[in-house]
């Protein structure tokens, strides 16, 4: 049984895929940034949360530790995405032309 | 890539909001048990809870900043606390039942507890499939 | 969810108010037959001693949001009254406070009615003790969130 590496259903796919010489490329640079937008955002939610929960403004825990592990689920995401992009990139280099 | 927001997740997490605020309301009528005039409160979230996620969100076109847009209505959805004015048998004006108010406090705490395992089930769930498998 | 009243807060609100009416209620039995003369500023006749409760609620400038979806925040002793009822008169000309008709002024106590207060004031602690127990499984709940 084959298990698909995480990253690849997880990630949108590229609306145009081979069709435009870079195209590849020019969405899946704005794709990374988006993703490395989005775990920003999370851990400085994560970390907003956690001070205003030590300083009393937020009274349930609960929120500071679903903020917190939100972020380290999407940190762990990312670092997954960006193995296997260098595995892929390992691979194209490593062909025969 | 938004992992987190699927409609059990965004209900389990509502569920822990509503459950913490009907843990403090609820301790609210338990220490105001003997104050002369004091009229309990409760917690209104699972019918609303249940309305939501029955309903389908409609696609509506806008074409105006004013239009109503088809958001799903589970995300805006926030738990009602009502405050019950019936009156009481007491003299002093009082409308808390304490027994009721332990049956609420014991089912709230199990309901809340539930749903922090289920969540962390889920997590933990979504932390092994991104790591393809591996822990 | 806001607001610097926790549910621990507001539990402690009820234990410490439960525990005043507790020491009043003991205070009034103890001095049942505490006479005074009743015009005798130095010799006082010992009155019942009676809390008044009040709900404490949250004011609008201690919340960050503007309207908190709930204000309650637990109970507060906000006064001790004395009570104005006569005193029982007991007809006894050779105590040392009795009066000019030999009546002597006895606290108007009565051990029932401080006896049910004291069962009323000891149960509501107890159910104020259960609402924080929950509290706590609660938050030690929540911190399993991210364990595993």
């Amino acid at each position: 049984m084959q298990v698909l590496p995480a990253g690849q259903p997880l990630l949108p796919q590229p609306a145009v895929s081979g069709e435009k010489r870079g195209g590849g490329g020019g969405s899946f640079s704005e794709m990374l940034n988006n993703a490395l937008k989005k775990l920003n955002d999370a851990k400085v939610n994560a970390d907003d949360l956690t001070l205003k929960f030590f300083t009393g403004e937020v009274q349930d825990f609960h929120q500071v530790a679903i903020a917190m592990q939100e972020a380290s689920l999407t940190m762990q995401l990312a670092v997954e995405v960006r193995n296997k992009v260098i595995e892929a990139y390992q691979e194209v280099y490593r062909m025969q032309v | 890539m938004d992992l987190f927001s699927n409609r059990v997740m965004v209900a389990l997490k509502k569920e822990l909001d509503a459950g913490a605020l009907r843990q403090r309301v609820i301790a609210n009528n338990i220490a105001n048990v003997n104050t002369p005039a004091f009229k309990k409160s409760t917690v209104v979230f699972e019918s609303l809870l249940k309305k939501a996620l029955e309903r389908k969100p409609v696609e509506m076109v806008t074409t105006d900043p004013r239009h109503f847009s088809g958001k799903p209505l589970l995300a805006g959805l926030t738990p009602e606390v009502n405050l019950i004015r019936t009156t009481s048998m007491r003299t002093d004006g009082n409308n808390v039942d304490i027994d009721e108010e332990m049956a609420n406090l014991a089912a709230n705490s199990m309901q809340y507890q539930a749903a922090v395992k289920e969540l962390a089930d889920r997590y933990s769930g979504l932390s092994y499939v991104i790591s393809g498998g591996r822990r | 969810m806001g607001g610097f009243f926790s549910a621990f807060a507001i539990s402690a609100s009820g234990l410490t108010a439960e525990r005043m009416r507790l020491d009043l209620i003991s205070n009034n039995i103890a001095n049942m037959n505490t006479t005074g003369r009743p015009n005798d500023p130095a010799n006082p006749p010992y009155r019942r001693r009676i809390p008044v409760f009040a709900q404490i609620l949250e004011q609008a400038e201690d919340t960050g949001t503007s309207r908190p979806l709930f204000r309650g925040a637990g109970v507060r002793v906000t006064r001790v009254l004395e009570d104005n009822n006569p005193p029982r008169l007991v007809y006894d000309p050779t105590h040392p406070h009795a009066d000019e008709k030999g009546y002597v002024a006895y606290p108007n106590i009565n051990i029932v009615n401080e006896m049910v207060n004291m069962i009323t004031a000891t149960r509501a602690y107890e159910a104020n003790v259960t609402a924080l127990n929950a509290a706590k499984e609660m938050a030690l709940k929540a911190l399993e969130i991210g364990r595993g």
